[in-house]
């Protein structure tokens, strides 16, 4: 028997869709996913940028606080949380630091997604997702520059190689900025303008019901909203990054059980050192991530630091440029 | 319909022009629950992105779905899970064909087959032979050249016969179709 390939695929699918019917509520589904979807984009952006100002409480409270190694035993949890509190706050009126977080996890590559901006960017065009030469490019763990107004993401591979860089500034004054960055690996850049935030608008207010460890809405008001509202206990200390850092370990409830979070506080700063994100059960059940958090006086070492981190994210020339109409942030294992 | 479509205007849209999309997204994810899946997917993304609707809403819709099958939207996870199950039932329906199964049994067979394909591949075989759009319309719906276009179908096609032949009681040879 000889017959046309392309009649019979036609046959099979007309076979296939036959008889078809739209679901009820696709639409509202689709806006509930929507919804869902600009709280995990704000709490993304939060956990790359919101501690930016931290530095300048680790300067103000270094001089004259109690060093490292000092006794915590009498110390609550509750005290722990006031003073953590109080640091967090005041990271939120200076930035005049150089906040670095080393963004690293277990099986988990970060990839660089394209995150929703409805109507807020510069130029609408063709290209609703992701492009197909940016999806296969992946780092195994993401250093964050923030510092005044300055946001940049290198990520690396195993080896430690440059894989891509993507900088984004402004993103939470409201105001217009770019995001442009380079995948190595492919050789592409891109440069989007971005008008406001109006597509992460509306979102709802921390409480301790929905507070979690994901940083949303940024890293200081996560922590600060979880340990007033006791989801995380004393459990002693532990040497992170050579600081003998106060151990603080989350309740079941926070974030419905489905994770647990480990924060290490600088017992000096009341600072985190580190975050640790265990997920217990879903679809990420086994990833591990974790934030290793420094802020640096703007000496001439670190500034320089900064500068050769910028120098790192030279963009060839040569490499083909991207047109965009969304931002990028490199999350993990993509969005 | 064109501007700024709101939820209303799409639950509008998709009483009027809802099987149609429907019927598009299953034959470009496969099956109905998946076709149900990137439908909701490309509603998503329109109501992410009202502004970019400067055509009519329809059309955006479709190419937003062209593309997202067109780059795997979840290649990542259920697809490739439901890989091994899918090649399970394309060789018991080319056993059934070995048995002597009419040609509705070969179209199913080939429709199976094709969702073996790379989503890319699989996106232009449904657009240049099911939806019978051009060369030109099909690169312009996916972004990419004629030259990508042609290229994707006819290794889509070759691979679909060397799929097809590699089962090798589907019982029946597959003409060289023009491509």
């Amino acid at each position: 028997m000889s017959t046309d390939l392309q009649d019979l695929l036609r046959e099979g699918l007309d076979r296939l869709t036959a008889g078809t019917t739209v679901p009820d509520g696709l639409v509202g589904r689709a806006q509930q996913r929507n919804r869902q979807r600009r709280i995990k984009i704000r709490a993304a952006i939060a956990a790359s940028t919101a501690l930016a100002a931290a530095a300048v409480t680790v300067s103000l409270t270094a001089t004259g606080s109690q060093p490292s190694n000092a006794p915590v035993r009498t110390q609550t949890i509750a005290d722990i949380a006031t003073r953590t509190e109080q640091a967090l706050a005041a990271t939120a009126d200076h930035g005049n630091a150089i906040q670095v977080i080393r963004q690293s996890g277990s099986g988990v590559p970060f990839k660089l997604s394209a995150l929703g901006m409805g109507g807020s960017l510069e130029h609408p065009g063709p290209i609703p997702v992701l492009p197909r030469v940016l999806s296969t490019v992946t780092a195994q763990y993401v250093t964050s520059w923030t510092y005044h107004g300055l946001y940049l993401q290198e990520g690396f591979s195993a080896a430690g190689r440059l894989v891509f860089v993507n900088s984004t500034g402004g993103l939470t004054k409201r105001q217009s900025s770019e995001n442009y960055g380079a995948a190595y690996p492919v050789r592409v850049s891109w440069r989007t303008v971005i008008r406001g935030a109006s597509g992460l608008g509306g979102l709802p207010a921390l409480s301790c019901q929905n507070v979690g460890p994901s940083g949303y809405p940024s890293w200081q008001a996560s922590i600060s909203k979880s340990l007033s509202c006791g989801l995380y206990y004393l459990s002693g200390r532990q040497w992170v990054d050579g600081v003998d850092a106060m151990t603080l370990v989350s309740r079941p409830r926070l974030g419905g059980g489905l994770f647990r979070s480990t924060i290490w506080v600088n017992p000096a700063t009341y600072l985190p050192v580190r975050t640790s994100l265990v997920t217990l059960s879903g679809p990420g059940r086994g990833q591990h991530l974790v934030n290793d958090f420094r802020f640096l006086p703007p000496t001439e070492a670190n500034l320089a630091a900064l500068h050769a981190a910028i120098g790192r994210a030279a963009i060839p020339a040569a490499f083909r440029r991207l047109h965009l109409n969304v931002l990028l942030l490199a999350v993990a294992g993509g969005m | 319909m064109g501007g700024t479509p709101t939820g209303a205007d799409l639950e509008r849209l998709l009483a009027e022009r809802g099987t149609q999309l429907m019927r598009v997204a299953i034959a470009l994810a496969g099956g109905r629950e998946a076709g149900e899946d990137l439908l909701q997917a490309a509603l998503e993304r329109l109501l992410r992105k009202p502004r970019q609707v400067d055509q009519d809403t329809e059309g955006y819709l479709r190419q937003v779905l062209y593309n997202l099958a067109a780059d795997g939207w979840r290649r990542r996870g259920r697809w490739r899970q439901r890989l091994p199950l899918l090649r399970a039932q394309a060789s018991q329906a080319s056993a059934q064909a070995s048995d002597g199964a009419d040609v509705v049994d070969l179209r199913d067979a080939l429709v199976r087959l094709l969702r073996q394909l790379p989503p890319r591949q699989r996106a232009v075989i449904v657009l240049r032979y099911w939806e019978q759009r051009t060369e030109a319309e099909t690169a312009a719906l996916l972004g990419c050249s004629e030259g990508t276009v042609k290229s994707a179908a006819s290794r889509g096609l070759r691979q679909l016969r060397e799929l097809a032949g590699a089962q090798a009681n589907l019982g029946f040879e597959l003409a060289e179709g023009t491509s």
